[in-house]
Parts: structure tokens; sequence; C-alpha cells
């Protein structure tokens, strides 16, 4: 459901993509990397207790407006911490970690303070900043200053890295960190050589720190040396957090694949398809160290090639392998195909995971290319301990032109854009996205007439529309987007399978929108003879936004309700907010007088109210807060 | 009937003084004035479309989005007031009665001013159609139709080819102000232009690419197949007044597509072709002229507009057969960017809609707006081309010089024709110089007939009159015109005589385009070098260093989806190779575009996108900067870089 802004390299990867793959065709999920491992959460044995002020729980919910709130329901698959005057201990994992992936669910009540120390000793702060405009290294996604209590007064504190942009949501959601820790370095007579490092941290799917690196612990940590592994350590001390889905992926010490004895023979072939090679004239055969056709052949395209040789795995496990190719290629190892790609697309990519024992398997690789683009053939691995890298190919710079990003701000005026937004279904390719100089801004799907994201903070990055050709036509938010996942604001709900769109959809009329006196779009459309009008716009300086629906018809209804949420899971809070999938929340404003209900629908549920029932005219009204 | 004063020639009777005069040599800017109109620093008019509404202000919709109203367009002070914001890439826009239209990549929308405070207000969909992504998803439009319907055309998608990937792109749509769809025509590749004839009749513009050769105006009527064959995937949808399967075409046969077309009864043919890297590159808006006072004595022929190379060509029709045929000419050139949009001001200027982000363009704005004036004075010009039966009527504005006009010499027909096949674009193939057996001056000096023997169907003929002047001594402008010859009139009479005719070959220096590593370099090359492309024409290295007397193999990837060469020349003589190769003419694409001269030292071939191709030479002893450049037409001015010899 977060929407990260991809980094460059993923920019450029999502251009291949793009062209792939899209909202009417999706394509299957794309396994690019090994899952990470879990540390369960059903109880503390991941860890080393000190204390009682950790627990295990089910749900929890707080009131974002109420310090320190935290209501904890029993269960499982939360850690929560609640530090009394008498038990405020940090946790620190049984697991030790030296380079680490790691990604992270918290949930953090209004006022409170935790943070993720790396190897006990380098911290990545967790901290209420809502809507902090301008953060500091002591906001969320901050990494916290060192301390130096010999420095004079004001200068103890040191080297603090403000995240990049605040990428937090409100407090009582749920957030997510992704980050990657590189341990420090030592030599033999263990001096470091390398200060611990941090590659990248994600916060809500938004880089928010990069490359950053730390020459000692931070402030608060729990040793002040330097060490190769050590236990990750939850700040308990400071105030009540809550973590869950705590995965991660160890790096290091596991050696590499490597490729021995490859041969290749190379052979006359030029149609589109994947050829019996007994069958074809060999033009060369030959040995070679990597898999790179363009230093072996003499052609430019319309060949096949068999690559064969053997494969050493220095530890046993599961291994990802990806193949990119231009234009088909099949890997085996051992004799069993692990990845097949037909030829049929320019550039195609595709992977599988695999098994293996330690020791020598035999790799096969029959490669084809027959033109557009000419010939290119890229193999990744990624293996337990073993960062993703390339096996058997020298690596080629991308000529790819990087475009600089285009930057939309909005701070005096609105902004309106139409352009792609790519989102969890894929591609929307009817959008408008409105950006205000109230710093929070949506999309809008046209066609489906629906608020898809939102978003606050700077705006939009449109270099992919407006700069040369303008290939992923994409708007990209400049911060953390939550995916509403609403769809049609209307329903005729006479069973709930009734919420689902496509029922309605082909009988939406009369689409599109007007610009009211504040200069603010408002949708319109038609349903069974209602007329519907859509209005989104920013609380004053809230940093929330309101959204405002109106029905009309000439008579009254039966059984249509006014749908204002689809997720996973809503929940109505003591509050009288509902918390949708954990991401945001819903005020109702009182106005219709209809009670809002939460109807189960296809595993999902959707928020719905009544309307039109005894009235020809119903208006709906509600917050998104975030 | 025209009457015919007899001054019959037979081609051997007469001598041939080289030293003749042809005149003064004409200019276009003798009669077209080009005249940027004024645009404000921080405006960007990336126009995609152009139309005026009836207080004589020109709306102009960007790639950007937006909708700018420009009062006194006219003037050297027009003003500048934005009307709307946030569309999606619109390249079209249309008005009436107080609304305009314009299409967006998803939609056409009907976009008006409600409360009339200057910016538009209300924004309504007619017709949404899906899109998959795909950035070459392009949507043009619309032009309205007298009976209030509006055509839109789709672009494919470029999947390495041109592609449909989902329903009607490759089509033209009529579509009723009330949101009905119908389904036209297909076949369409890249149809950014399309305008309606003086009868009513819709033509539209095409990109060279896949299945289409070369750049072409078609006539489309309702149920059309125009020639690409990926918009017959939606045939089977129930609205398609098409039954012609994607499978019912095929190019295994080497057939032309006018062979090819006694097969298939829904195909098409190109009404005319421009000759690609002659007539243009990228073909865009039609025009048509209205009267006489605008541009000249060209009334209801048409112009059409060309992004690459920032010009507009004029074409004459003539129905033979019942089908539209006929010829194009230069008209004018050098506008300060891609002219995308052609419309007619007020006082007969011709506003020209311009941008090349992404494509470059021999203008070298990125964005702009032109206007272009007539000054009344009527330059000798082929007016038109009229097919006959055993030759072609050369109409011209003004009476001809009877001494010039009478050198059987100062007239040069030539005969070619294109492959229709799956590959991009085609070499010329089947090229024929014509023997003319005789010809005729009309009694008025403004016609000729030309008499030449085996005249073809399915043929372009390129007719040059180089050396002709009129009877008051001005050289002709344009002196270069292609007909296409789809169907021949019937025949009068006729009288052959056998003469056997040329069979033309072009022969290209291999020595400077070397594929195979020479076998005496034993150790290899010196040096390996990989070359590709950027979007927007551009090699992705601006400068090369090599050593005196190395040997090189340089891999040349074009990665674009457009076609290219490298070529390495002498120093400081890319400008110079580069003109020489856009004026090859019908040459030019069997050169592979690079001249015959000493200025070139080593190339590649022309590359399709996505082809690759290795090229091994020796670099020259004499150290100094030396140039590379793309010599495809209109590509030179941008696609350079700098080959360092040390």
């Amino acid at each position: 459901m977060f929407k990260p802004i991809p980094d460059r390299l993923t920019l450029l990867i999502g251009f291949v993509l793009i062209l792939c793959c899209n909202r009417h065709t999706n394509a299957n999920e794309d396994i690019s990397v090994l899952p990470l491992n879990k540390i369960s959460f059903e109880d503390l044995d991941a860890f080393n207790i000190l204390g009682d002020n950790w627990k295990i729980a089910g749900g929890i919910q707080s009131d974002y407006q109420i310090k320190n709130s935290m209501m904890i329901q029993d269960g499982t698959g939360t850690l929560v911490n609640v530090p009394t005057a008498n038990s405020r201990n940090n946790l620190f994992t049984k697991l030790q970690h030296g380079d680490i992936e790691l990604k992270v669910e918290f949930l953090i009540p209004k006022g409170s303070n935790s943070g993720i120390y790396l190897q006990g000793r380098y911290e990545v702060q967790i901290f209420d900043s809502w809507n902090v405009e301008n953060p500091v290294f002591s906001d969320v996604g901050g990494i916290y200053q060192r301390w130096d209590k010999s420095r004079p007064d004001g200068k103890k504190g040191y080297e603090g890295h403000a995240p990049i942009v605040n990428a937090g949501f409100a407090p009582g959601l749920w957030q997510e960190f992704h980050i990657l820790f590189r341990a420090p370095r030592f030599d033999d007579n263990g001096n470091k050589i390398s200060n611990a490092k941090f590659e990248w941290i994600n916060l809500n799917g938004i880089r928010v720190q990069e490359n950053i690196e730390v020459t000692g612990p931070t402030r608060s940590a729990k040793f002040n040396d330097e060490v190769a592994i050590a236990p990750l350590m939850l700040q308990g001390d400071h105030g009540p957090v809550a973590y869950r889905n705590l995965q991660y992926k160890l790096f290091g010490n596991s050696g590499h694949l490597s490729l021995k004895e490859m041969q290749y023979t190379i052979y006359q072939h030029s149609n589109r398809y994947m050829p019996d090679f007994d069958t074809l004239k060999i033009t060369k055969e030959g040995t070679t160290s990597f898999l790179n056709p363009d230093s072996i052949s003499q052609q430019n395209d319309h060949y096949a090639i068999t690559y064969s040789g053997e494969l050493d795995v220095p530890v046993e496990g599961n291994y990802l392998f990806q193949a990119q190719v231009n234009n088909g290629g099949d890997l085996y190892i051992n004799g069993d195909r692990i990845i097949h790609i037909n030829g049929q697309e320019r550039n195609a990519t595709n992977s599988n995971i695999t098994y293996l024992t330690e020791g020598t398997h035999q790799l096969i690789f029959h490669y084809f290319s027959t033109g557009w683009g000419g010939p290119r053939l890229s193999l990744w691995y990624e293996g337990p301990g073993i960062e993703k890298s390339v096996l058997g190919a020298e690596i080629k710079e991308s000529t790819r032109q990087i475009h600089e990003p285009f930057i939309i701000e909005s701070d005096s005026t609105s902004s309106r854009i139409g352009g792609f937004i790519n989102d969890s279904g894929g591609i929307r390719t009817h959008v408008l996205s409105i950006g205000h100089p109230e710093k929070v801004h949506y999309s809008y799907d046209l066609n489906m007439v629906s608020l898809i994201s939102f978003w606050k903070g700077p705006f939009a990055d449109v270099s992919g529309m407006w700069v040369g050709r303008g290939k992923s036509q994409l708007l990209v938010p400049l911060n953390a987007t939550i995916e509403s996942r609403i769809e049609v604001p209307i329903a005729q709900l006479n069973t709930s399978a009734d919420l689902v769109d496509q029922t309605i959809f082909d009988q939406l009329t009369g689409k599109g929108y007007t610009i009211n006196d504040d200069g603010r779009p408002e949708f319109s459309f038609k349903y069974q003879g209602i007329s519907v009008n859509d209005e989104i716009y920013p609380s004053g300086n809230a940093y929330t936004l309101i959204r405002e629906l109106q029905y009309i018809s000439n008579r009254t209804h039966e059984n249509i309700v006014s749908r204002i949420a689809h997720a996973d899971s809503i929940e109505l809070l003591p509050n009288g907010l509902y918390r949708v999938d954990g991401q945001y929340y819903i005020r109702i404003h009182k106005s219709s007088g209809q009670k809002a209900s939460i109807v189960d629908v296809n595993e999902m549920q959707t928020l719905t109210i009544p309307i039109l029932m005894d009235e020809n005219k119903s208006e709906v009204r509600y917050d998104i807060i975030w | 009937m025209k009457l015919f004063f007899y001054l019959l020639l037979f081609l051997f009777c007469f001598s041939i003084n080289l030293a003749e005069s042809s005149g003064q040599s004409p200019k276009e800017s003798d009669y077209y004035i080009i005249d940027p109109l004024p645009i404000p620093e921080d405006i960007i008019i990336e126009a995609g479309g152009l139309v005026f509404n009836e207080h004589g202000q020109l709306a102009v919709a960007t790639r950007r989005g937006e909708l700018w109203l420009i009062s006194d367009p006219g003037s050297e002070n027009p003003i500048f007031e934005r009307f709307a914001q946030g569309l999606h890439e619109p390249l079209g826009i249309a008005y009436r009665n107080g609304s305009y239209f314009v299409t967006q990549r998803g939609e056409l929308t009907r976009i008006e001013d409600r409360s009339n405070n200057g910016t538009a207000d209300s924004f309504k969909t007619i017709y949404s159609w899906p899109l998959t992504g795909n950035y070459h998803e392009y949507s043009y439009g619309p032009k309205l139709l007298p009976n209030g319907e509006m055509l839109v055309t789709l672009n494919l998608s470029w999947t390495g080819r041109g592609s449909s990937l989902i329903d009607w792109r490759g089509w033209m749509l009529r579509i009723t102000e009330d949101g009905k769809m119908i389904p036209w025509a297909t076949g369409l590749r890249s149809p950014l232009g399309f305008g309606v004839n003086e009868e009513g009749d819709v033509f539209y513009a095409e990109n060279q690419g896949d299945w289409i050769a070369s750049g072409w105006i078609t006539h489309l009527e309702e149920g059309d197949f125009a020639g690409h064959p990926e918009g017959l995937k939606w045939t089977d949808l129930p609205s398609s007044p098409i039954g012609l399967s994607i499978d019912d075409v095929d190019d295994s046969h080497g057939l032309s597509i006018q062979e090819q077309a006694q097969n298939i009864p829904e195909l098409k043919l190109p009404a005319v072709w421009l000759p690609h890297g002659i007539m243009g590159i990228s073909t865009s808006d039609i025009l048509l002229i209205e009267n006489d006072d605008q541009v000249g004595p060209f009334a209801n022929q048409l112009l059409v507009g060309d992004q690459g190379h920032s010009k507009i060509m004029r074409v004459s029709l003539e129905k033979v057969k019942g089908k539209y045929q006929g010829a194009v000419f230069g008209f004018r050139e050098a506008f300060s960017s891609g002219v995308v949009r052609l419309e007619w001001g007020p006082d007969n200027e011709i506003f020209t809609g311009m941008t090349s982000r992404g494509w470059s363009s021999t203008g070298q704005n990125s964005f702009g707006i032109d206007r272009l004036k007539w000054n009344g004075v009527i330059p000798f010009e082929m007016h038109s081309i009229i097919a006959e039966s055993n030759g072609f009527t050369i109409n011209f504005t003004k009476p001809v010089d009877v001494e010039t006009a009478s050198k059987i010499k100062n007239y040069q027909i030539t005969s070619f024709r294109y492959k229709y096949h799956r590959q991009y674009g085609s070499p010329i193939i089947d090229r024929e110089s014509k023997i003319i057996n005789r010809f005729e001056i009309a009694e008025d000096l403004k016609s000729v007939r030309l008499y030449i023997n085996e005249m073809r169907e399915g043929y372009i003929y390129e007719i040059k009159t180089q050396d002709i002047i009129s009877n008051t001594g001005t050289g002709i402008l344009h002196p270069v015109g292609y007909y296409t010859m789809n169907y021949l009139p019937e025949s009068e009479f006729s009288i052959a005589l056998e003469k056997p005719h040329e069979e033309m070959a072009t022969i290209i220096d291999s020595s400077k385009n070397v594929l195979k590593m020479p076998a005496n370099w034993n150790n290899g090359a010196d040096l390996t070098i990989q070359l590709g492309t950027l979007p927007g024409l551009r090699f992705d290295m601006d400068e090369i260093t090599v050593e005196a007397g190395s040997k090189v193999a340089l891999t040349f990837s074009n990665n674009d989806d457009m076609l290219h060469n490298f070529v390495i020349v002498q120093p400081e003589t890319a400008d110079l190779v580069g003109t020489h190769a856009m004026k090859l003419g019908l040459e030019g694409a069997e050169l592979e575009y690079i001249p015959t001269s000493e200025e070139v030292l080593f190339h590649t071939s022309l590359l399709k996108p996505g082809e690759v191709e290795t090229i091994y030479f020796v670099v020259p002893e004499e150290t100094g900067n030396y140039e590379y450049v793309c010599t495809f037409p209109g590509h030179h001015l941008n696609m350079r870089g700098i080959l360092k010899v040390i």
C-alpha cells in the first residue's frame, strides 16, 4: 500500500516494466529477490529479556490526539513496549548481525519516541514527527547524532543526519522502515578500516537516507566500542511503541558463485523461437569465462548460443536466479530448466528460486538473438548470505539517459497535472493530480471516478513526462503516498457482491469535472439517474484532506450507499475514527444522519453510508488523516 | 480540353548547351516570409494543437497539458493567458460555439469557460478510450466534420515495432458530441495529421516505420485499411467496419503495397507518397489551401507539415479511376522548430504549432509558433502534375520560357517504388530512369505534356524540371515533384516507341564500411568502442579519443526507435557532409545517406531500430579533431560528436 518513489535504478528498470505490464494485463508477481527471514512475534523467544516492559500482543490502537495512547489487544504478531517507572528497558535480539537488510513496521503514539539501533549502536530514529515540515536528525527517519560529553555545551552532539524528507505518518498508524546497513570493517589486528554505513533507508517507501557513514555509536547506544557483529536493539526507555513484521537478511562471508570450464557453441538461427540445437549449423565454438554474447559472437544478431560448464556453489541453500535477455534464453541447472524466456518480447526479465547443495553443478544457458535491440544476456543471482550480484558477465554501463528530476512545486498556487500514476495495481492512465500550497496533494482517476492516492510535503516529479519523449508518462509523488483503494464512491448494495466495481463501472456516465470558485476541481458523474459530485480539498493548514460527496436524484432510492473506503481491514476506533488498513484515518462528519457501516466483501472490507433513502439529496463529508 | 500547340521534339535531335543560364535562382523567402511569434520567456508552448476562436484569439494546446489563449497573435505584441491546465499531452484542439474540443492521451474532452472569467472551468469527458501506459500511445485530434461529428486518431504503441496493445490503437474513430464512437478506418501507424479537402474527403498523413516504407497521405473512407496490419487485431469487435484479419496481410511474397491491394480490396493505397528523407521524414498536419489569395494559385491543394525537417510540403491531387492520387512538391522549409500543426490565421497567415522535444528537428528551437505569410508574388512553380496514360502533363504557375522548356534534357523522370514489409522503412527499389519520347508545350505556355513509354501502376515518378525558367526569366522555385501513380488513366491513343530503359544502380564504397576484422589484424583491434544512442537524436558519447594509426573496432547499437547511421568525417566537415546527405534525393536511401565524398572516412550502414553493426577501421595518422555524425536527413545538426585523434 505504500507507494515508494523509486530510486534511480528502479526508475530505469521501471521503464522496462512499464512497457510490458499494465493495469489491464497484470504480469505475474515478479520474484526478483529472495524472501526475507522473519522474526516471530508469537513469543519473545527471539529476544534477550530484560524487564517486563516488552510483551507480545495482538492489535494495537491509539488515539492520535492523546499523548502516549496505546490500546493493546491480546493476541500475537505484535511486539509492544509500554515503559513504566520501574521497567523501561531496551530490547536486544538474540540474532547477531553484521551487514543486514532490515524491514520492520512500527506504530508510535502521539509524542512518543523510540529507535532501531543497528548492532545496538547506530540509531535510526523513530519519533512522532507528524507534520514537521523541516525534519532534523531527531525526527523520524533521522540517523541520530553522536554525543561527546567532553565537547563544550551546544557542541556535544554532532554528526546527526536529518532525513531527506519527512515521510512519517500520523501517530497510531503503521509505518515501515526498510534499511540496508553495513557493519564497520576491521583488519586482522582489530583496527577499524571502514566505518559503519547506511547504504539507504526507506521510510514508508520513500528514500530518507542514502549512503551515510557513521563514524561511531550514536547517542544512547548500548556500547561505546565498534564490532563486526552484534545484536539489534529496539529502544524501550523513551516511550511506548509497537513493532510487527520484523524481517531481515544477513549478508557476508559465504563467498560467491563462480563459473568454471565454460564452453560455448554458436549456431546460425534466425527466427524468434528457441531452436532445436541439434538441427542448427555450428558457426563457432570455444571457451569463455563470461556469458556475454558480445565478446564471442562475430555476428550482431540472428544466432543462438549454448553455454555449458560448471557452477561452483560455496554454501547450500536457496538461490535466486534472474535473467534479462534480448531476445530469448533458457537457464538449466543439473538438467532442470530454471528460467525460460521465450523471446517474444524485447529485453524480457524472468527469475526463479532453486535449492542448491554445496559443490559443483552443471549449468547450461541456451540463448538466441534475432535483432531488435541487439544481443543482451545478463544473469544475476542471490543466495544465502550473498547479496544479489552478476554471474558470468561483464557489467555494462547503461547508456540510458538518466533524467534530472523535473520538480513541480505548488507553493503559491495549486497545480493540476494530467499524467500516469503507478500504483499497486499497475499504471493508472487517466489521472489528474492536484498539488496544493497547503502541502497535501492527491491523485484522482478520471475514468474510474475514484480518489486513488494522497501524500503531503513536496508535490511531484514530472521528468518522466516532460523531459525528452516522456517515455514513462508518470507523475511521481515526492513523498510517501497512501493508496486509498477507494473505487467508485457509490454502489447499489443488494448483496455485498455489488460492491465489486465492474458491476457498476459500465453504468457511469457524464464524467468530468468543473473548477469551482475556489479554483478546485469538483468531479462529477451519473449513476442510475443519481448525480454524484466529489470534491477533495485541504483542510486549512491541518495537513489533512476533506472530501465532500454530494448525491442528487429526482427520487428516493433503496440500497444505494456512499462507498468511502475499501481495504483489507477497516477498524472503528473508540474515538469514532475509522482506521483503514492501519494506514490512514477517516473521520466522518455527522451530516446526512445515516450511520456508516463496515461491510465484508470478498475477504476485504468496505466502509459504506446509506444515502438517498428518504431524501433526494444526500451529502457525505469526511476528513482523511494520515 | 486544352489546346496544345505542337512542338514535337525527338530525343536525339537537339544539342546540349551546358553554358546556358537557368535564370535567377529564386529562394523560398522571396515569396513566403517566416516570422516567429514572440513568446514570453517563462512560457513553454510545446504546441500540440492550434485553433482560432471567434474572437480572433489563437488557442494552443501544449504537450505539458496547458491551453493558452493568445490575443493579437498576428501582432508583434501578442498577449498570452493561460486558459486551462491539467490535460494529459493534448495533441489537437478544435473549437465550436464557445467549446474547445481537445484530444488528451486517454479521452476526447469538451472544455468550456462557463463563468466567462477567462479561464476554463468545465472539463467533460465526451469519449474515453483505454491505454496500456505505453508512451507511444499518442492520441490526435479532433477534426470537426460538418455534421458535428469529430475525428480522432490513435497512434500504435511501440514494442520494438508498431503494436496495437489495446482496443482501437491504429484506428481513426468518428465520435459524436454525445459520446457515441464509430470505428472508421484502420491500418494507421503514427497518424498525427489529418484533414479534410474541399470535397469533404478525409486525408491522413503517415510516418515511416514498420510496414510504412515512407511518409504518405491517404484518403480514408469508412472501412479502409491503410497498410499497417496491427490495428486489424480489433476487427472482430462488433462495431468494426472491417472484416479483414491481421493474418490476411502477409509480406512473405515480396509484393509491393499496390500489388497486395490487388488481393486485399480493403487495402487503400496512399494517394501521395512523400519520399522519405526528401519530402520530409516525419509527416505531420494537413491543411487545405482554401483559395488563391492565401499562398498563391494553389486553391484546393493540400499543405503537409513535417516535424523532423521543420518544413511544409504542397500536394496536388486529382482523381484517376475514382481514386485520389497526385504529386508532392517542396513549399517552405526553415521553420524554427518541428512543425506539428498548421492553422490558417485571420489574415491568411499560416500559424505553425511546433515542438521538437524528444524528436530533434532541423529547426533548432525546442518549441514555438511561426507565422508564414505570402507576399503576393507568385513563384514560378510546378502547379500540379496530371497523369496521362502515356506520360504526364505539368502545369506551371506562370508561362514557361519556350527555349528552356523546349530542351528535352531539362525534364528528367525516374520511377521507383518501395517494399511493403514488416521491417522498418524500405530501400528505394525498381528504380528506372524514363526516356521522354517527346513533349508538347501548351499554347498559353503554362503546361507541358510529356510522353514516356511503359507507364507503370504502383510506382512513384520523380519529375525534375531543373533548368526551366519562366518567360520572365525566373527560375523554378521547387524543380522536383513526386507523382504517385496508383492508377493509369485510360489511354486516348498511344505512341509506343521501343526504348530500353536504363537500370540504375548505386554503388557504396565498401572500403569505408568494413564489417569483418581485416585478416592482417593479427592481434585484433587496439581499441573496441561501444556506441549507442540517446533519445532526442544523440549519440551516447559526445567525444571519443583514439590514437593515430590505431586499429579500432566500433560497435554502433541503434537503441533508438528511428533510423541512424554513424559516419566519421574529416575535421569540421560534419555540416558539409550532413547537408550533402540531405540533398542526395532519391539516391539517398540507396546510398544509406552516405555522400560519395573525400570528407567521409568511415561509416556504418543505415541501422534500423534495434540493429547493431561493428565496423573496423584504422585511425588516420594525422592528429586532430575529426567529427562523427548521423547523416540521416535532418539528424546531422544534433547527432554528432568529436573523434579526437591523438
